[in-house]
C-alpha cells in the first residue's frame, strides 16, 4: 500500500463538552501536546492511544506534532 | 510528623506544629453523650459609657483593639464574591506592619486570591477556614507555602470558637446596616446580605469586635438587630462593603441539564420511597445543579398532596424562600442567605428566622438544628465505594472546595442523600478511595447518580423501600466498574506525603483526613 | 425516539440516562458536511463498544443521493444497530436498493440476513403517494416515519402548530403502515419550550394510531410518554372488558357483556392492547 505523507495541518473535533480537538501538523519529531481539564489524569493513556493509531496508519515518516485540546472545566 | 491512622484508614497528624494536638476520627457521634467540657471564656469589657463608638478609620480601630503580632483575626463570608472588606482590612494590617497573624474567617470567598499574597508576605502564618479555592488552593497544594492550615465545617468552627480552639482576638465584621453604637443587621442596606449567622458566633466570643459599615443608620437600628451593640467595640464607616450584584445575586435557577434533572428526579423518588415526605417534615436543599433541582420535584409533590413541612434549613436560596411563601414550610431557619429574594423574605416574613452557626450545626451545644433535620441533599466532587465524600480536593489533588455544612447535615439528617454525576469531564466520580475524606460514609445514606442509586449497605430498610418502589438501585462497586468501562481508569495524582498542606477536622474536633502537597 | 446528533459524544454517552425507549443517532441533518466522516466513525465506535442497556439504537444514514450513503452503510451495518433510517424514500425501489446493499454487508460480516431493519422516512409528496408500497417493499422494513419538516417544504406549505397541513399525510402514513403491518412514528415538535403544544400534538397522533414519536430534547420524553399512556378511566374499563372476556371464555359463552352492553372482538383486542401498555408503564393492577 502507498504510504501517506502529511502535507499540511489538519484538525477534527470540537471543544463541546466531552469532545476534544485533535490537530496534526508536520514537525521535526514525534510530539504530543495534551491540554485541558483532565489532561493530567489521562496523559499516559492518550499517549498510548495516539501511538497506536499512528503506528497502524501507513505514514511515511512518523514525525508529527499531535495537539489535543480538551475543554477546560 | 507523628501520624496516626484513624478509623477510616486515613493517616492524620497527632500534633500539628504551630497549632497543637489532635485526636484521630473514630465515629460520627463518638464525642457526644458525654459530660460537658469547659467552654472558652467570653470577654468582659469595661469601657466608659459613650454615645458613639464610631472611629475615624480601620487603622484607628486596629489600634484600639490592641492587636499584636501572632494574634488571631476573623471575618465572616456573608458578602460572598462581592466582599471588599477582607482585602481592605488585610491591606491596612499589612501596611501597619503586622506579622504572623492567624487568619480565621468563616470561609474564603473565591474572589480573594490576594490571601495568597498576604501569606507570602508573612502577614498571615496560620489559616483556619472552611474552604480554599482558586489561586490560594493551587498555591497551597503546590506545597510552596508552609503554614499550618486547619479546615473545619461550619458546625465545627462554631464548636472550636466556643471551646477555645479558635481564640479570636479581633473580629472584623462587615455590617450592611449598623448604628453608631454597633447594633448590626444584614438584611437591609446597599450591601445587604441577609443572615449574619457566622458573624453572630464571632461577635459573642471575640475579644474585640470591629463593625465595618457603608450604611450608618440613625440610632437605634430597628426593627431587626442581628448582633446587639453590647458585643461590638468599634464602628468604622467606609464607602462600600463591596459589589451588591455579587453579594445578593439573582436566585439560582433550576438547572435544565437533562443529566442533572435525572439525578434530581431519582433523588426525589428515593425521598418519597423512604416515607420521609410527610406533614411536618424538615428539609435542607442543595445550592445549585442537581442538588437544588430536587426541590422542584419536592415542591410539586408537596403541593399536590397538600403537605406542609415543619422547617427548611440552610444555606437558604430563593427557591426555599418561595416555598416558605407558598406555605409549604412553617418556618425557614437561615444561617446564610444566597440571594436578594432571600433577604427580602427575611425582612418581610416573620417565619424566616435568622440563626447563628452554633444554633445551626455545633455538635457541642444543647441541640443544634441539623440534628433535627429529616432530609438533606448534598453535592460531591468525589465519592468512594465506602460512601465517603470529598468536597475539598479535585481529582488532580488541588484544593478547590469547602467543607461547609456537609459533615454537619450528613451526620444530623435522618436521610442524607449525596448527588453526583457518575463522571465529570471524562473522569469518574466514584473511586476506590476518595482523594480527601470530608464526610464519612457512615453518615451518608445514599449516593444518587444518573446511572443508578447506590444505597449504603448499613441502611437495609432504605434499600428495601427503594427496591419496592422499583427504583434503579445499583451496587456502587459495580457502578464504578461500569463507568470506568466508558471513561477508562484515570491515573491517580501523585503526592508528596512529607508535605502536609492542610488537616481536615471532623465537626467534633478529631481529624478525619490530611491534604498533602502535589508532587 | 430521541434524536441525538452523531457528532456529539457529550450526548451519545448519556443516551441511556434520558428515559427514552429508542434513540436515533443522526449522521444526516445534524452533522455538518465537514464532520460526516468523524461522526460516522464515532457512531460506529459507540455501537461497537458502548453498552446502551435496554435502548433500541437506530442510525439515520445520509440519503442515497449523497456521496456518504455507501460509506455510512459500509461502516455502520457491521455494527448491527437495531435499524437504519433511510431518508427521503420516494418509492419501493429506494427501499429495495438499500435492502440489497445491507444484505450484502450483513453476509460479508457474518451477520444473519435481516438483522438490521429499515425505518423508511416519508418526506416527499411522491413518497407519501407510495407509502404502502414502501412499507410493504420487503420484510426488512420495520417502520414508516414521517418527516414533517421536509414534507411541508416539498408541498410548498407552512408547517404550523395546529398541523392541519400534515393531517392527510399523517392519516395516510398510519393507514399504509397498518396495512403493511409495520410501526409508524410521527415527526418532531420543534418548539422545546412549548410542552403544552407538544402534549396536544402527541395526543392527536396517538389517537390517529401512531406507535411512536420523535423527541429532539430529553425534556420532551416525559410529555410524549404522557400522551401514550392510557388514563386511569380507560385502564379500568379495559380491565373490566378483559375480565368479562375471560369469564365468557371460561363459561363457554360466545357473547361478552360489559356494563350491560355487548362487546365484540375488536374492543377486546383494544382492551388487551391497553393493558399491555399499562403494564409497560408500570401501572399496578390493583382492583379499584
Amino acid at each position: 500500500m502507498n504510504k501517506l505523507i502529511l502535507l499540511r495541518t489538519a484538525s477534527a473535533g470540537t471543544l463541546e463538552s466531552s469532545d476534544c480537538v485533535v490537530t496534526v501538523s508536520p514537525a521535526e519529531k514525534m510530539e504530543l501536546e495534551y491540554k485541558g481539564a483532565n489532561s493530567a489524569v489521562f496523559a499516559e493513556r492518550t499517549r498510548q492511544l495516539v501511538d497506536d493509531v499512528a503506528n497502524n496508519m501507513p505514514l511515511k515518516a512518523h514525525r508529527y506534532l499531535y495537539r489535543i485540546r480538551v475543554p477546560l472545566r | 510528623m507523628d501520624m496516626s491512622v484513624n478509623s477510616l484508614g486515613r493517616s492524620v497528624p497527632m500534633y500539628l506544629p504551630g497549632v497543637g494536638h489532635f485526636s484521630p476520627y473514630t465515629s460520627p457521634f463518638a464525642m457526644l453523650g458525654k459530660p460537658a467540657a469547659s467552654a472558652a471564656p467570653m470577654q468582659l469589657r469595661r469601657p466608659m459609657p459613650a454615645r458613639s463608638k464610631v472611629v475615624a478609620d480601620i487603622e484607628k480601630a486596629v489600634e484600639l483593639s490592641g492587636l499584636k503580632d501572632g494574634m488571631t483575626i476573623s471575618f465572616h463570608h456573608h458578602l460572598r464574591n462581592g466582599d471588599a472588606v477582607i482585602p481592605m482590612v488585610l491591606g491596612v494590617l499589612q501596611k501597619m506592619g503586622f506579622k504572623n497573624l492567624t487568619f480565621a474567617p468563616s470561609s474564603i470567598p473565591d474572589a480573594h486570591d490576594c490571601i495568597a499574597d498576604y501569606i507570602r508576605s508573612g502577614l498571615i502564618t496560620r489559616l483556619y477556614t472552611s474552604g480554599v479555592r482558586g489561586e490560594l488552593g493551587k498555591l497551597l497544594s503546590a506545597g510552596e507555602i508552609n503554614i499550618p492550615v486547619v479546615i473545619r465545617s461550619h458546625g465545627g468552627r462554631a464548636r472550636a470558637i466556643e471551646e477555645g480552639s479558635i481564640s479570636i482576638d479581633v473580629a472584623f465584621l462587615a455590617a450592611p446596616a449598623c448604628d453608631c453604637l454597633g447594633n448590626i443587621t444584614g438584611h437591609t442596606g446597599p450591601s445587604a446580605c441577609g443572615s449574619l449567622g457566622y458573624a453572630i458566633t464571632d461577635s459573642k466570643y471575640a475579644r474585640y469586635v470591629v463593625a465595618i459599615t457603608d450604611n450608618l443608620v440613625e440610632y437605634p437600628l430597628h426593627p431587626k438587630i442581628s448582633i446587639p451593640q453590647h458585643f461590638v467595640d468599634s464602628v468604622v464607616c467606609i464607602d462600600s462593603l463591596g459589589d451588591p450584584k455579587k453579594i445578593a445575586t439573582g436566585a439560582a435557577r433550576i438547572t435544565r441539564n437533562p443529566v442533572d434533572l435525572r439525578i434530581a428526579k431519582d433523588s426525589f423518588r428515593l425521598m418519597k420511597a423512604s416515607g420521609i415526605v410527610e406533614p411536618g417534615f424538615s428539609f435542607q436543599m442543595g445550592v445549585g445543579g442537581a442538588s437544588l433541582a430536587v426541590a422542584k420535584y419536592l415542591e410539586e409533590y408537596m403541593k399536590e398532596k397538600g403537605i406542609c413541612g415543619s422547617f427548611g434549613l440552610g444555606g437558604v436560596g430563593g427557591y426555599m424562600a418561595s416555598m416558605l411563601e407558598e406555605g409549604l414550610f412553617s418556618t425557614v431557619f437561615d444561617v446564610q442567605s444566597f440571594d436578594s429574594a432571600v433577604t427580602k423574605s427575611m425582612t418581610e416574613n416573620p417565619n424566616h428566622i435568622e440563626i447563628d452557626a452554633s444554633w445551626y450545626a455545633n455538635p457541642f451545644n444543647a441541640g443544634c438544628l441539623v440534628h433535627n433535620l429529616d432530609c438533606v441533599i448534598l453535592a460531591a466532587l468525589e465519592v468512594d465505594t465506602d460512601f465517603n465524600v470529598n468536597v475539598l480536593t479535585g481529582n488532580d489533588g488541588v484544593l478547590r472546595g469547602a467543607s461547609g455544612g456537609h459533615q454537619d447535615t450528613a451526620a444530623g439528617a435522618k436521610l442524607s442523600i449525596v448527588v453526583a454525576p457518575s463522571f465529570r469531564g471524562g473522569v469518574p466520580s466514584i473511586k476506590d478511595k476518595v482523594t480527601t475524606v470530608t464526610t464519612p460514609g457512615e453518615t451518608v445514606d445514599a449516593i444518587v447518580t444518573e446511572r443508578g442509586i447506590c444505597i449504603n449497605p448499613a441502611r437495609e430498610d432504605l434499600l428495601a423501600s427503594a427496591l419496592k418502589a422499583g427504583l434503579p438501585v445499583a451496587d456502587i462497586t459495580e457502578l464504578k466498574k461500569e463507568v470506568e468501562k466508558l471513561t477508562g481508569i484515570p491515573h491517580p495524582a501523585e503526592y508528596d506525603y512529607d508535605k502536609v498542606v492542610a488537616v481536615v477536622e471532623y465537626r467534633d474536633g478529631t481529624l478525619i483526613d490530611t491534604v498533602y502537597g502535589r508532587k | 425516539m430521541l434524536y441525538i446528533p452523531g457528532d456529539s459524544p457529550g450526548m451519545i454517552q448519556h443516551a441511556p440516562v434520558f428515559g427514552a425507549d429508542s434513540i436515533l443517532l443522526d449522521l444526516e441533518d445534524a452533522v455538518a458536511l465537514t464532520e460526516k466522516d468523524a461522526a460516522r466513525k464515532m457512531v460506529a465506535c459507540y455501537l461497537k463498544y458502548y453498552d446502551f442497556k435496554n435502548l433500541i439504537v437506530t442510525v439515520r444514514v445520509n440519503g442515497a443521493d449523497t456521496e456518504f450513503f455507501d460509506d455510512d452503510l459500509k461502516e455502520i451495518i457491521p455494527c448491527a444497530p437495531a435499524a437504519i433510517r433511510i431518508p427521503k424514500c420516494n418509492g419501493p425501489q429506494d427501499v429495495l436498493a438499500a435492502d440489497r446493499k445491507i444484505e450484502a454487508l450483513e453476509k460479508e460480516n457474518s451477520i444473519p440476513v435481516g438483522t438490521v431493519r429499515i425505518h423508511a422516512m416519508i418526506e416527499t409528496a411522491v413518497g407519501l403517494e407510495n407509502a404502502y408500497l414502501i412499507a410493504s417493499a420487503c420484510p426488512r422494513v420495520q417502520a414508516l416515519t414521517l418527516g414533517g419538516q421536509d414534507l411541508t417544504a416539498d408541498m410548498g406549505v407552512q408547517k404550523t402548530k395546529e398541523g392541519w397541513e400534515l393531517f392527510y399525510a399523517r392519516s395516510r402514513v398510519v393507514v399504509a403502515a397498518r396495512a403493511a403491518g409495520v410501526d409508524v412514528y410521527d415527526t418532531v415538535w420543534a418548539d422545546i419550550s412549548d410542552k403544552e403544544g407538544l402534549l396536544k400534538e402527541s395526543k392527536l397522533i396517538v389517537n390517529l394510531g401512531f406507535t411512536g414519536k420523535a423527541a429532539i430534547h430529553p425534556d420532551q420524553i416525559e410529555t410524549i410518554h404522557q400522551a401514550f399512556m392510557p388514563n386511569e378511566k380507560e385502564f379500568r374499563k379495559a380491565a373490566r372488558v378483559m375480565e368479562a372476556a375471560e369469564n365468557a371464555k371460561k363459561e363457554g359463552k360466545g357473547v361478552i357483556s360489559v356494563d350491560g352492553k355487548m362487546v365484540d372482538a375488536p374492543v377486546v383486542a383494544r382492551a388487551r392492547h391497553l393493558l399491555e401498555l399499562a403494564d409497560l408503564y408500570g401501572f399496578e393492577r390493583s382492583g379499584s
